[in-house]
């Protein structure tokens, strides 16, 4: 009887962790969108080490370190306003052209740059998706958020440049952060269809630097959006990339003037390429360690 | 259903032939495929893609706190198998059930960064595992200790030693600490302390509750630490059970396999320009024999074949022994006894002489490996057969004990007795040629 009572305590001692014991189903995927963002919250640690892990790694071994970060952009500037702006002579709707230009390398060197890691952030990380589990969208999405960093380092740059130029901020920069959100939401949109896309498609890896490059001139970088005829504007304003430029001027340029209905076809397609770009990761996702 | 930790019911896994090298990895192969598929459309030809199953309705339960073998041939799917429970890839049909958190150590070192200090890899690769960093901010000095790299904690990794960055990794995995484990022969890597020590670590694991899958080629390991196995034999259980049983269940398949001629084995890994053609084991006047003898001199000829028209510097030509449970006993390889540059073209043969072969009798296995410039060439596993009628290796009237048929290797030695409390040592002496 005593036996039997010990077996019995232990046993139940034994099993009472069981209801707390995570359950998983293994089994063929089925249904167009299941975003499984539980998961993706369970991870969030993976992210954060992997956001980490970009930054570090970047500015290892460099004598500069994070320096880099503001000397690139500086750098450009300071030879794209010679080009462009002393011997090429492109307007910049009466602002100085290296306030103008620097307010539009900012978020297009986090865009090109998020564009380029997040893109080959699937086959660049080919061991760990062929030897680990953890849902793959961590790896996009974490490119996506490494280089904000960076950002808001040449951010800091920029205020330097303001302060040469006499430029005092306006309340608007408080709104920077919603545009840099734009902005993370376009790249990571086009990072889920290319990276997901590379897997499959080598091609992509020499695709993707010229369709950067190309993505830059159909962006008012160089130049103002009133420098595009007006007839064009409507196609023009379907690139996403308008907003976020124009929006990272609004904020920083005290006087800026920018037409916001421009946003509306931004905003639809940012929409309708992050489903779609959700629906085709998702659905690509199962095959990913069998073909990377 | 309360003490069930895994249950696989009917997975199956379907994999078009040859994924890697008929996959359409570039845009331009897509589009003509297309193309020609559409080409064929009227025809109606027949299917351009044979397809195969890796794995075909397995279905099986692990209790929780049981420690399973999985064990087969290459390519019998066992590591297709612990890439659907470890959710790495999908099966095509089937569903498993799994009661706990899994961590699963298919690679040591996944995700390592050469660039990182070993601290900070410590941490990444944790988080890769799925460790919580407040769980590896606790453990950190244990895993510090356990791989012994203490003092170049802060150091890349990149200038680490591969031992060093081996023992590092899996101290990372040591300590973790899932419900359920799943480990692929991450143990074949490291020197043989450090096995030893994961071995050690592995048997904690599974004395401590929790329940774990191993995948090994090594009967040795799976034996010694498992209950229960089950043997795939092309994507299908062939056997489930209790180990021993599954084991010898293996090796019959092993000797089934190696029965085969060895020009008609497909089971071959590397680039095939050289191909293995045929072993015999010859006596020392170089008659082929049907099984050596032990303690006398015998000649192994593999013959090679090279791919037409074509010459092969550098060449290394190799054969291990292996032993009743496939383990490694030892190994013959062209570039260690004489290091002298081997080219090969045409065909030809690679006579290993060996003298006083130094195996007691039984049944034992070869394992081949042909490369040339650092290339794999062929390698086949269990190629075939090796037979050894025990004799007297020592000169004494004695045989090896039992137990010890086709399992360890003869060596030469000598034993000598004596007593420590007397002052006036007269050792007794016993002295084996």
């Amino acid at each position: 009887m005593r036996g039997d009572e010990i077996t019995m305590s232990a046993l139940t001692a034994d099993q009472r962790p069981l209801s707390t014991l995570p359950h998983v189903r293994i089994q063929p995927a089925r249904g167009l969108l299941d975003l499984d963002l539980a998961a993706l919250w369970q991870y969030r640690e993976l992210i954060h080490i992997l956001v980490w892990r970009d930054v570090t790694v970047r500015y290892k071994q460099t004598l500069l370190g994070v320096a880099w970060a503001m000397f690139q952009p500086v750098a450009t500037m300071l030879i794209f306003t010679v080009v462009f702006s002393v011997m090429g002579k492109i307007p910049s709707d009466g602002f100085p052209y290296p306030v103008f230009l620097y307010a539009g390398l900012l978020p297009w060197f986090y865009v090109s740059q998020a564009l380029s890691r997040g893109g080959t952030s699937l086959v660049g990380e080919a061991p760990l998706i062929s030897k680990v589990y953890f849902p793959r969208l961590i790896l996009p999405l974490s490119a996506t958020i490494a280089p904000l960093v960076d950002l808001a380092l040449a951010f800091v740059a920029f205020l330097g440049l303001m302060a040469w130029f006499g430029i005092f901020p306006t309340w608007r920069m408080l709104s920077l952060p919603l545009f840099a959100a734009l902005a993370a939401t376009i790249t990571l949109a086009a990072g889920l269809w290319i990276s997901a896309l590379y897997v499959k498609y080598r091609d992509v890896g020499h695709i993707l630097p010229m369709f950067i490059q190309l993505w830059m001139f159909v962006s008012p970088i160089l130049y103002p959006v009133s420098k595009v005829p007006e007839s064009w504007r409507a196609l023009y304003a379907m690139n996403p990339v308008v907003s976020v430029v124009e929006g990272f001027r609004w904020a920083l340029i005290p006087g800026f003037q920018v037409d916001f209905t421009m946003f509306f076809p931004s905003l639809a397609v940012v929409c309708v390429v992050f489903v779609g770009g959700l629906i085709y990761f998702r659905s690509m996702e199962r095959t990913f360690a069998d073909v990377i | 259903m309360g003490d069930i930790a895994i249950k696989a019911d009917c997975l199956s896994k379907h994999y078009r032939l040859g994924a890697a090298s008929r996959q359409h990895n570039t845009l331009r192969d897509h589009l003509m495929h297309r193309l020609r598929g559409l080409t064929r459309w009227g025809g109606g030809g027949p299917e351009s893609n044979p397809s195969f199953w890796a794995l075909k309705d397995i279905s099986f339960e692990v209790k929780r706190g049981e420690v399973l073998g999985i064990v087969g041939h290459n390519g019998a799917g066992k590591s297709t198998l612990l890439k659907i429970l470890s959710r790495i890839t999908q099966p095509t049909t089937g569903t498993a059930d799994i009661y706990g958190r899994v961590s699963s150590l298919l690679e040591v070192g996944t995700g390592f960064h050469s660039e990182l200090s070993g601290r900070e890899n410590i941490y990444l690769n944790a988080a890769m595992l799925g460790m919580r960093r407040e769980e590896v901010r606790r453990k950190f000095d244990e895993i510090v200790a356990f791989s012994g790299v203490e003092a170049f904690i802060d150091t890349p990794v990149k200038r680490y030693s591969s031992g060093m960055y081996v023992r590092l990794a899996f101290a990372v995995a040591a300590h973790l600490e899932p419900e359920i484990l799943i480990v692929d022969e991450v143990l074949a890597v490291g020197d043989a302390s450090f096995q030893q020590k994961c071995l050690g670590k592995m048997e904690e694991v599974s004395r401590s509750g929790r329940t774990v899958l191993i995948v090994s080629h090594n009967m040795t390991v799976i034996e010694g630490l498992c209950e229960r196995a089950i043997l795939l034999e092309k994507g299908r259980v062939a056997k489930i059970g209790n180990t021993h049983e599954v084991v010898e269940g293996y090796a019959d398949a092993i000797r089934g396999l190696a029965g085969t001629e060895i020009e008609a084995r497909h089971d071959r890994e590397g680039l095939g320009e050289i191909l293995l053609t045929r072993i015999d084991v010859m006596d020392q006047d170089k008659h082929p024999v049907a099984a050596a003898i032990t303690g006398r001199d015998v000649v192994i000829r593999m013959y090679y074949r090279c791919a037409a028209g074509k010459e092969f510097l550098n060449c290394r030509v190799s054969i291990s022994v292996n032993g009743r449970k496939a383990q490694d006993l030892f190994v013959l390889s062209t570039d260690i006894v004489d290091p002298k540059p081997l080219t090969l073209r045409g065909e030809g043969y690679v006579d290993f002489i060996l003298p006083e072969l130094p195996l007691t009798g039984g049944a034992y296995f070869f394992q081949s490996y042909i490369e040339s410039n650092g290339h794999a060439q062929d390698w086949i596993r269990n190629v075939a057969p090796f037979s050894v009628l025990d004799a007297d290796y020592y000169g004494t009237g004695k045989l090896c004990p039992p137990g010890w048929e086709a399992n360890g290797v003869l060596v030469r030695y000598r034993w000598e007795a004596g007593e420590t409390d007397s002052t006036d040592v007269l050792p007794v002496r016993a002295r084996v040629s």
